[in-house]
């Protein structure tokens, strides 16, 4: 098995198409005559001109204006005077040929771009590698693969696929990519996500590890691929594979529906996000806002924490995208599993139980105003609500209270606006926090429960450890009962109650969680059509009865039972 | 002739602005170049205006030279401050 990274989700199965990069044979030493060669490579630019405009119109057709856009970019780039002067004037000084001097030119322009300290930027080195490759096939004359129209289905794996190689796919017969170099944010991985392809990308030596025909299985979501895969593995994806197909045809009958039990009951079913790449399928799938954007993926794999800058325009991004539709962002919560080099936060016996999340941000305080401030700033932007990680005291809510007042009263003097409709919420997952909660309540606009670690505290079980794994138990009446009491609490103080955790996700247990008064639920975008469904399909009234009934028993187990009884 | 511009688009000089830019700038027959940072480059080269890396709040200096040299530097100022909406 390889691994790559994940770039766009969904399983694919079929042979390889291994696109081996075009050698392409650059003319070294002198040309004979300049003034031919000159012509040689207006010939190539206008060739080249015609087959970008066509490309054009196809995306404009297929993938919309945003995306064609990329090839007016390219156009401008074969148009760019800097670039034909430089390429006439190298053949002019040094007597070369027409495709040494291109190759000379563009990577002058390649290096520059690659030099430079912006991703974005980085990433456009890629687009002169293919208008570069597109003059030069042209001015060799060579003959490009035709992916257009293709014979049998095929998983395409190349060096890297250019946008317009991308653009230009038969999209019936490609049912996966696979690349050795780019990233989440390279064109090839955001157009895989716009055409729904399952994709990896940045597998290293893809094209000598993968050979033309061989069978391969590709998982968008690990980042997986298998190369000659035995019938069982197949027999597997091939399943997994059905179920996302099942899940996204049901889908297209969700997406516009609202989430209502039978008797009426509204409720709410919200996103979980990490980054502004998955709101595609938030949307996709219908989501009635962001329960939980959980910021700390913006602060992973680099070297210093994002500036207020670069966090604002991400925040910005997702509160714009999502119209006026509400969107919890969760401030900063490292520590415990997740660990950044560049913080202050050293190794501890007890991660789970120590220097994390809101208790480290109320250290490092220019760290925490930061990502307050941006998200300030961006609240003009849409429907923003703010939600504290790992709250255990009352004193943790003042505290971070107070530096948001802080940050509020900066951004006045500095004459920047935020949205005075701000919302403060906290997670509930620590015990102490959930026991509190009727007192919590008067001083936050809303609760979210995170599940994972609040069974993981109140069961006093660390996931991680495979001993004591079936301890960890979402169905424990413990577990159960202390939900219920933050529900009834957040009810009683007229504040809203979420959960954001797996267990919303839960099918056994979403009719017990709404009948005991839950009424937001956040999950992956992926599974709330099919909450969805289920919520459409009960009432209110019988959940509340069912739940009630669940609270008096005595053990997960039993629990269980009666849940299964039900079907 | 010459004006001093404050880029006010959140993303900056990237390639659509860019893009943007070089179309206007091609409408005239006069020079355009660009000075940010220490640099002069070509207003009517793509490349050129996305490499020098403009962020959001970067300072860039216009100069136009020519018959319309006036309407030039009018109408690019213009597409700055609409944060190069055209």
């Amino acid at each position: 098995m390889l691994i790559g990274k994940s770039a766009s989700f969904g399983i694919g199965i079929a042979r390889a198409l291994v696109l081996k990069s075009m050698e392409l044979q650059i003319e070294s030493g002198q040309c004979h005559d300049q003034a031919s060669e000159v012509e040689r490579f207006y010939k190539g630019l206008r060739s080249s001109e015609s087959e970008l405009s066509h490309l054009f119109d196809k995306t404009l057709k297929d993938m919309g204006a945003e995306k064609a856009q990329i090839f007016e970019a390219h156009l401008l780039m074969l148009q760019d005077p800097e670039f034909r002067d430089n390429v006439v004037s190298e053949i002019q000084s040094k007597s070369c040929f027409s495709s040494f001097a291109v190759d000379v030119v563009s990577k002058r322009f390649i290096e520059m771009f690659e030099a430079m300290d912006n991703e974005y930027m980085r990433e456009r080195a890629l687009d002169i590698k293919d208008i570069s490759s597109r003059v030069l096939k042209h001015i060799l004359g060579i003959e490009t693969p035709d992916l257009s129209h293709l014979n049998e289905e095929v998983i395409l794996v190349s060096k890297d696929i250019t946008p317009s190689q991308m653009a230009s796919i038969d999209l019936n017969k490609t049912i996966g990519i696979i690349t050795e170099i780019g990233g989440k944010t390279s064109h090839t991985a955001i157009m895989a996500r716009t055409l729904e392809l399952p994709a990896v990308v940045g597998l290293k030596e893809a094209t000598t590890l993968i050979t033309s025909g061989n069978i391969l299985i590709i998982d968008g979501e690990s980042g997986e691929v298998y190369v000659n895969p035995d019938q069982d593995t197949i027999r597997i994806f091939e399943n997994r594979r059905k179920e996302i197909l099942k899940i996204k045809n049901e889908l297209l009958t969700f997406r516009d529906q609202k989430a209502v039990t039978q008797d009426g009951r509204r409720i709410h079913l919200e996103a979980n996000i990490a980054s502004a790449l998955d709101l595609d399928s938030v949307l996709k799938n219908g989501a009635d806002g962001i329960g939980l954007f959980r910021t700390e993926f913006i602060f992973m794999d680099r070297n210093k924490a994002p500036s207020e800058e670069e966090q604002f325009h991400i925040y910005k991004t997702v509160l714009e995208k999502m119209k006026q539709k509400p969107v919890v962002i969760r401030t900063l919560d490292v520590g415990g599993d997740k660990h950044l080099s560049y913080l202050n936060i050293p190794k501890e016996e007890n991660p789970f139980l120590g220097f994390r999340a809101i208790r480290y941000c109320l250290r490092d305080k220019p760290l925490f105003k930061t990502q307050l401030r941006a998200l300030l700033r961006a609240s003009s932007f849409g429907n923003l609500s703010i939600m504290l990680p790992m709250i255990s005291s009352l004193e943790e809510i003042e505290e971070a209270k107070n530096i948001l007042k802080e940050c509020q009263a900066e951004l006045l003097i500095e004459g920047v606006s935020y949205s005075k409709e701000l919302r403060l919420g906290i997670m509930i997952e620590i015990p102490s926090a959930a026991i509190m909660a009727d007192l919590f309540a008067k001083h936050v606009d809303f609760f979210s429960i995170g599940t994972n670690d609040l069974i993981q505290y109140v069961c006093a079980v660390d996931r991680m450890n495979e001993n004591i794994h079936s301890l960890y138990d979402p169905f424990h009446p413990g577990v159960l009962r202390l939900i219920e009491q933050v529900i009834k609490a957040g009810e009683s103080n007229q504040i809203e109650v979420a959960m954001c955790g797996e267990m919303a996700a839960n099918k056994s247990l979403t009719e017990i969680l709404l009948g005991m008064g839950l009424t937001h639920f956040s999950m992956a975008p992926g599974s709330i059509p099919k909450t969805k469904k289920i919520i459409q399909e009960m009432t209110f009234k019988m959940a509340s009865d069912r739940s009630k009934k669940v609270l008096t028993l005595a053990s997960g187990s039993i629990i269980k039972d009666y849940l299964n009884s039900l079907k | 002739m010459e004006q001093t511009f404050k880029i006010l688009n959140e993303e900056g000089m990237h390639a659509r602005p860019a893009g943007a830019f070089v179309k206007v700038a091609n409408e005239f027959k006069s020079t355009v170049e660009i000075k940010a940072n220490g640099l002069t480059k070509n207003g009517k080269s793509i490349m050129g205006l996305m490499s020098l890396g403009l962020t959001k709040d970067s300072e860039i200096t216009v100069i136009t030279n020519g018959e319309d040299e006036l309407e030039a530097l009018k109408k690019l100022g213009l597409l700055i401050e609409n944060k190069f909406q055209i």
